[in-house]
């Protein structure tokens, strides 16, 4: 146990000193804190001050100019057109003196990215230079504007009050509620986000355990540790050192999303998707947890048995591409747990130890999983990452008589069968 | 102290390293542990210090298991065995503390040693910012850090200049005197024969030749004799002397030196005799002992 401990001191110091490490962990604290501060500050300066409105979403720059042909006379004047079309400016002409033809030069000669003919109240006309994608858009855009002015001038024709006009315009309000668990339009996005930030972790600090114990192979290093140490200590001290270094990472950057979140958050809570994500219930913060540290012990077990297998850093990426797969049907299987997540491969799934972190978590945020599932995930996830970790020290300790060519499968596991004594 | 290797059986998948293995080291000698590449020392090493198990056989320290007789050990790997990326310093106090010691205790030591082997400005350096040769004393430092009962040496003397080995070499001889069991492996029989009093030579996973060095030298041929005179021909003179009846033949290589092969061992006093009668003068009558370089090569050259 003391052992355990001075291995694991020393590897997590050791990570704490390392230059790339403390560098990236930096970048990407600033590059957070920017992200959460610069859009806020943004608006406040370009948009907030001009309507006086604080609330006001970011603003957009009129970067099209539309010809507008008002033959019904719907608008006024042009600053009444930009009132509605926030992304145009907008050239009125209401005589209808212009013929199609010249028009058409001007689109042509970019004096006008597009004009729209309002031919009667019910009838348009939009043209453009063909425009890929943005084509359909921009005249939904348009119409939209043009077809709702005149909607409100039938109201009014048709002598309705302000208030009634603004019930019948007013879009109907949809919630949903699912039974069975949290509903999934609110569950969604932090799910997805969770797993994303797990996928991640896994792989990243996974590698580090690997090159770590690759490291000590290459360098001989490991030909003092092991005669030093238990090989069961230097794998799980360096497994568990690697973990925490990883988590204090972690800890400091959702620290640094978490404060800057609420210092801005007057301007990120109108965004629905991104408040949604901070309102994550708690119990599933927990499950988080739970699930991130033991997918992060099982895959760094096996990226360490993987490190003890190669003679150079380098190879370990030829190795790791079954624990890539593993990573990504995991990956992948927690996307179908989202679409159903008490489908009989995904529920079976959600039991086996490598996908568990994956799928049963999802599972978890989409449905109602019983606690004693939940319980017997966790305990088998627990269990053979120990498991395997004891197997990667065995592979660890026999790496040092395997320099020079990497044993087959056939050959390592005769070699562990005779170590099972020990 | 005792440390006792018996009967050590080991195989690799299909390969037999070792086939029954003995000898014993004792305190306040070293032991000579020789052997070509692959004979398999590295790997009686490692059963030694209990890095992986044996097939068959046992290691015992004054009778009991090495797990129970609380003695430590310190190595010193061929394959060197330090973080070449970390400060040195740091590494040494590690290893000392993942072998029991604490932090405190680790640091005096280690600064001590490094102290020892003159090494105290670089102890904030990266080891591989260092020559060879120092990092060489490095590893001895981190080698003896916990101050070990067993000394497992794997190569000391390679990369160091004749300054750094007379270093090594009385370091060796403070821990030999001090009452450490001092296991030597080298293929550098010069360096074996001025530390070891006993060898075991492994040869294709075998214990070909064991014992106190003196006495397997005695126990081989000693009817070579090397002769020295201040005559300017000796061969010609020797051959006067007509010694045909006792010798086999005569060489020279050197004026003033030859080597008498006597047909019988038991003759060197007759021919001593004959050639103080003669009157040439000797400075030297030596009975010629195979070097242990002559030796290793007979027994452990062969395929």
């Amino acid at each position: 146990m003391k052992q355990l401990k001075t291995v694991f001191a020393y590897e997590y110091g050791q990570y704490l000193k390392n230059k790339v490490f403390l560098v990236f962990t930096i970048i990407i604290t600033a590059l957070i804190i920017l992200f959460l501060t610069l859009p806020p500050l943004l608006s406040d300066y370009f948009g907030g001050a001009d309507d006086g409105n604080a609330q006001a979403p970011a603003v957009t720059a009129r970067t099209k100019n539309l010809l507008l042909v008002d033959k019904a006379g719907l608008f006024e004047s042009e600053s009444e057109a930009e009132e509605v079309l926030l992304s145009y400016n907008v050239t009125l002409q209401s005589d209808g003196s212009a013929d199609d033809a010249s028009i058409k030069e001007s689109i042509d000669g970019g004096q006008y990215d597009s004009a729209f003919f309002i031919n009667s109240g019910a009838d348009y006309t939009y043209m453009s230079k063909s425009n890929g994608i943005t084509t359909g858009m921009d005249s939904e855009e348009i119409y939209e504007a043009v077809a709702s002015r005149y909607r409100l001038r039938l109201y009014e024709e048709a002598g309705l009050t302000q208030e009634q006009i603004a019930g019948l315009t007013a879009a109907p309000q949809l919630s949903v509620i699912e039974t069975g668990g949290s509903g999934f339009g609110d569950t969604y996005v932090y799910t997805y986000v969770l797993l994303m930030l797990l996928y991640i972790s896994i792989i990243l600090y996974g590698q580090m355990v690997a090159t770590a114990v690759a490291t000590e192979k290459s360098s001989r290093a490991m030909e003092l540790l092991i005669t030093s140490a238990k090989p069961n200590n230097l794998i799980f001290g360096k497994i568990l050192g690697t973990g925490t270094a990883g988590l204090t990472q972690i800890g400091i950057w959702l620290a640094a999303v978490l404060v800057f979140y609420n210092i801005n958050s007057g301007f990120w809570s109108q965004y629905d998707m991104i408040s949604r994500i901070f309102n994550m219930p708690p119990d599933i913060v927990i499950y988080a947890v739970i699930f991130y540290i033991l997918g992060f012990f099982i895959f760094a077990a096996i990226y360490g048995a993987l490190g003890s297998l190669v003679n150079r850093v380098e190879e370990i990426n030829t190795v790791a591409v079954p624990v890539v797969l593993l990573v990504l049907i995991g990956f992948f299987g927690a996307f179908a747990a989202m679409a159903s997540p008490n489908g009989l491969i995904v529920t079976i799934l959600s039991y086996i130890p490598v996908f568990t972190p994956f799928v049963m978590f999802v599972r978890i945020c989409v449905t109602e999983v019983p606690v004693y599932g939940i319980a017997i995930s966790i305990a088998l996830t627990a269990l053979s990452a120990v498991g395997i970790g004891v197997l990667a020290s065995k592979i660890y300790r026999m790496g040092t008589l395997m320099y020079g060519q990497r044993p087959s499968f056939k050959e390592l596991f005769a070699m562990l069968k005779k170590s099972k004594a020990y | 102290m005792r440390l006792s290797v018996k009967d050590i059986e080991k195989s690799f998948a299909a390969k037999h390293v070792l086939k029954g293995v003995n000898f014993e080291a004792e305190s306040g000698r070293a032991l000579g542990l020789l052997g070509r590449n692959g004979a398999g020392k590295t790997t009686i090493i490692r059963i030694i210090m209990g890095v992986f198990p044996p097939d068959a056989g046992e290691i015992s320290i004054d009778g009991m298991k090495v797990t129970q007789s609380g003695r430590t050990f310190g190595y010193l790997p061929e394959e060197r065995g330090l973080y070449p990326k970390q400060i040195i310093l740091n590494q040494i106090i590690y290893i000392g503390m993942l072998r029991g010691m604490n932090r405190h205790d680790a640091k005096q030591s280690a600064l001590r040693w490094l102290g020892r082997v003159g090494m105290t400005e670089y102890a904030d350096k990266k080891l591989n910012t260092l020559s060879k040769g120092n990092q060489q004393k490095i590893q001895l430092a981190a080698t003896l850090v916990n101050d070990p009962d067993i000394i497992i040496l794997d190569e000391p003397f390679s990369g160091l200049d004749p300054v750094n080995a007379q270093m090594l070499k009385d370091i060796v001889g403070e821990l030999i005197d001090s009452g450490r069991i001092v296991l030597f492996s080298s293929h550098q029989m010069g360096y074996v024969e001025q530390f070891c009093d006993s060898i075991a030579m492994l040869n294709q996973g075998k214990i070909v030749l064991s014992g106190n060095l003196k006495e397997i030298k005695r126990g081989y041929d000693r009817s070579r004799v090397l002769v020295c005179a201040d005559v300017p021909d000796i061969k010609e003179r020797l051959s006067q002397l007509n010694l045909r009846d006792i010798a086999e033949s005569v060489e020279s290589e050197e004026s003033g030196e030859a080597v008498i092969k006597l047909k019988d061992a038991a003759d060197r006093d007759k021919l001593l005799r004959r050639l103080i009668d003669s009157g040439m003068n000797l400075d030297k009558y030596e009975i010629l002992e195979p070097t242990l370089e002559e030796i290793f090569v007979e027994k452990a050259g062969e395929e």
